[in-house]
């Protein structure tokens, strides 16, 4: 198989996947006890797009990593930094929207300056500056090499996030799987909707991570072509009549 | 169901949905983009002018970037 058809497969899984979440979540599974309104519902896509969040970042952190160390030094780690930071980006802004819909009917308030909210904020922050640093002009190495250095400081963030319900008093739950202690706190239905919301999700960020990489090396053609193009020019004014 | 759900699930599927499209959009923009500006770089005279076609009366130095 080839990189595009295993591609298009990922896409079409991904596409069939958070369509079965979306019926399973909002028709299928039962209520929960302790959640008004049905907002258990929630459950099925709010801790997914935080963890797909994490995986972009990891991802983007892995990729700087590979960057820096000279031996392993090629623009294609820069690029799929890039291209997975702003997948992340947009997977935090729908966890920060998505906790935010169940925050107001739980506590009343649509925002509050909870230890995770606000890391979580901050997370998003750092990942849009590092974004916006990414555009800053500069010959392609030094901004590579900036950027770089940039995600392996806004990672940091990561942990923070993920401990801060045990490190400090917070309103929002301790979090619905416990990666550490390898401990799933929903079982039946709910906990294969919310399994199948994971795997789907996650199939979604490599399909977009993927295209937007492509984007990126097809961007850094045409600037490439753009310059090629400008030298030419210049070279044939060059021998032009004085 | 109460709206606030409908609204999570509307805005996670509408924000995917759209951010997919316009990654799609953009990719295909710049394929097509590179394909025309390699089909014009087959041609020659019309990416790198020859020697001459500047008007005899405009100056030395008109249009060389700066």
């Amino acid at each position: 198989m080839t990189g595009s058809k295993v591609l298009k497969a990922t896409g079409i899984l991904a596409l069939v996947g958070v369509a079965a979440t979306a019926w399973l979540g909002l028709w299928v599974t039962p209520d929960a006890v302790g959640f008004p309104h049905g907002l258990v519902r929630l459950l099925y896509i709010h801790p997914p797009m935080a963890w797909v969040a994490f995986v972009a970042y990891g991802m983007a952190f892995l990729s700087s990593m590979l960057y820096l160390w000279p031996r392993t030094r090629h623009i294609r780690f820069d690029r799929m930094a890039g291209a997975s930071a702003e997948v992340g980006v947009v997977f935090t802004g729908l966890t920060l929207a998505t906790g935010s819909i169940w925050g107001r009917p739980t506590w009343g308030v649509w925002w509050t300056w909870d230890p995770l909210l606000t890391t979580t904020a901050l997370l998003f922050v750092l990942y849009l500056g590092y974004l916006a640093l990414r555009r800053v002009p500069g010959d392609p190495e030094v901004v590579a090499r900036r950027s770089a250095i940039a995600a392996l400081i806004a990672f940091v963030d990561v942990p923070v996030v993920y401990f801060s319900v045990s490190w400090w008093r917070s309103l929002h739950q301790a979090p619905t799987i416990d990666f550490t202690g390898r401990h799933l706190y929903v079982h039946g239905s709910m906990a294969w909707t919310l399994l199948l919301g994971f795997v789907s999700f996650t199939l979604a960020y490599a399909w977009l991570t993927a295209h937007r990489y492509r984007l990126a090396g097809l961007q850094d053609s045409e600037a490439d072509e753009g310059l090629r193009y400008a030298l030419d020019e210049r070279r044939a004014e060059g021998l032009g009549p004085a | 169901m109460s709206g606030y759900i409908e609204a999570g699930y509307t805005i996670v599927l509408a924000t995917l949905a759209t951010y997919s499209i316009s990654v799609l959009v953009r990719e295909k923009a710049a394929r097509r983009r590179l394909s025309v500006s390699a089909a014009l770089g087959a041609e020659p005279a019309t990416v790198s002018p020859v020697a001459g076609d500047a008007p005899s009366d405009a100056p030395a130095d008109e249009g060389v970037l700066q």
